[in-house]
């Protein structure tokens, strides 16, 4: 410590605690001040909406189609719709890679708890997904 | 310039770590996956339904929840959610700065040594890297991490005060309650205090981490029987020690070699404090053997499940050791004349 303030007052204890603190301040707006505060907006907008994909890109690609946030908006309805022991079927093309099913799989649970999702692989053209009790999501084309 | 001044200045930091902390996490609004698939998940099904069972219909196969994980921190959420209301999607950012808050002032009052050192302590848990991840700021190491230096702070107290030893007991339940790394710190911990003679403080923290944690945790797993799991005794394979020794040194060790070593001299420089709390970094020692003895039977591919967890473990273990590293900065800048006479060292 004595060492410590030795180099502190060499330094001059003040100019260096007014760097330190203006370094600290730069760092601080370079990471985040300058960065909407997301999850603020979320909570405005329906937070569940925003678990499903990233929040600054629209759509989802994934197993060659894209999703857009219509899949979130579904499942948020669905939770008025469902009752609490209701079991949700999640139908999803059968191309999808098993983390990209995994990644659907747990949101929907999220989305939906305390309900059990089970996942059921459909040939469903063009990767449409579908819960039980709702109306088929939209999603788009496949991408080439 | 006084120790004061210079604790001062580290309380200044301090602050400044956990204000950093709530921009990065109130900044993002994407979540983790540990909290979308487990944390959160089981907050969410317990607050909607009002009971602890429901963690396990959420998933019954247990894919991705990990119905084997305790229950404390879901509970924590859902209550906090329960009372948030419209905020309820808030409660996981806004308790993360929180969680440091608390973790750098359990810091400050664990370490044994002047002011300015304990400032040192509260700074550097504050300015951890770990509270610089939006998406980890629902996972339950924050939690975890709060128990344990709380745990810590009670080592030395242990001898002269029966409730010291009563919060060290509940302390270390709650640790094993959050987490099963808080199973294995605590296992750790009373290892220790039993070894070391400590009969009592052992006894008193076996019982209540046994009674509260484990045992009603595990009748209720036992109703709930879940097929999942990440390990299994038969899938023993020495390989793995190489391959997590290996992912360990080459993203943890090596990307932070200077602070180990700067670590490593501090203690090497601080005979006394090494001494008065071999305690503790034995057991910090047992703790992360323990977990690298774990990937020796894991399931998932070991390089992946080393990388995806160490990060974690590895924040658990060293800001229980902070507090340690700060006392001994503060035994090897006093000369050893004047810490004679004081009578540390």
């Amino acid at each position: 410590v004595r060492g410590v303030g030795a180099l502190a007052a060499r330094v001059g204890v003040r100019r260096g605690l007014s760097a330190a603190l203006a370094s600290l301040a730069l760092w601080i707006l370079s990471l985040d001040a300058l960065r909407p505060f997301g999850q603020l907006r979320a909570l405005a907008s329906g937070a569940e909406t925003l678990l499903f994909l990233p929040p600054r890109e629209r759509f989802l690609h994934c197993g060659g189609f894209r999703f857009d946030r219509g899949f979130g908006l579904a499942l948020l309805r669905l939770d008025a719709e469902l009752p609490a022991d209701a079991e949700a079927t999640l139908e999803l093309a059968p191309n999808l890679k098993s983390d990209i099913v995994n990644f659907y799989r747990f949101r929907a649970a999220y989305a939906l708890a305390p309900r059990n999702v089970h996942v059921v692989h459909a040939d469903l053209a063009g990767g449409r997904y579908r819960l039980a009790g709702g109306a088929p999501g939209r999603s788009e084309k496949p991408v080439p | 310039v006084t120790q004061r001044t210079i604790a001062c200045a580290l309380g200044v930091l301090a602050l400044a770590g956990v204000a950093s902390c709530a921009l990065v996490a109130l900044g993002r609004s994407d979540w983790g996956n540990d909290y979308v698939g487990i944390w959160g998940l089981k907050a969410q099904a317990i607050e909607r339904s009002g009971r602890l069972d429901a963690v396990f219909a959420v998933d019954r196969p247990g894919d991705f929840s990990h119905p084997e994980y305790p229950l404390l921190w879901p509970v924590v959420l859902a209550v906090l959610r329960g009372l948030a209301g419209d905020g309820r999607d808030l409660v996981a950012p806004l308790l993360f700065p929180i969680l440091c808050g608390i973790a750098s002032l359990l810091a400050f009052r664990a370490t044994r040594a002047g002011l300015a050192a304990r400032a040192l302590a509260a700074a550097t848990v504050a300015l951890l890297p770990f509270y610089r991840v939006a998406h980890l700021s629902g996972y339950a190491e924050g939690l975890l991490v709060v128990w344990l230096l709380a745990a810590v702070g009670e080592i030395d107290a242990l001898e002269r005060s029966a409730w010291s030893r009563v919060r060290l007991a509940a302390f270390l339940s709650a640790a094993a309650a959050t987490k099963q790394e808080g199973l294995l710190a605590a296992a750790a911990a009373i290892g220790v205090l039993l070894v070391a003679g400590r009969l009592r403080a052992g006894v008193t923290a076996a019982a209540g981490v046994g009674l509260l944690s484990v045992a009603p945790w595990q009748v209720l797993r036992a109703l709930h029987p879940s097929p999942h799991r990440d390990f299994a005794l038969g899938a023993l394979d020495p390989g793995n020690l190489a391959v997590a020794l290996g992912v360990v040194f080459t993203e943890g060790v090596l990307p932070n070699a200077a602070l180990f070593l700067c670590a490593a001299g501090v203690l090497a420089a601080a005979p006394a404090v090494v001494r008065r709390r071999a305690g503790v970094l034995l057991a910090v020692g047992l703790f992360v053997a323990a977990i690298l003895a774990g990937f020796l039977f894991t399931l998932h591919p070991p390089r992946y499940h080393v990388a995806y967890s160490f990060a974690r473990w590895g924040f658990v273990a060293t800001a229980c050791l902070v507090p340690l590293v700060a006392e001994a900065v503060d035994e090897a800048s006093r000369s050893r004349p004047a810490a004679a006479r004081t009578g540390v060292g």
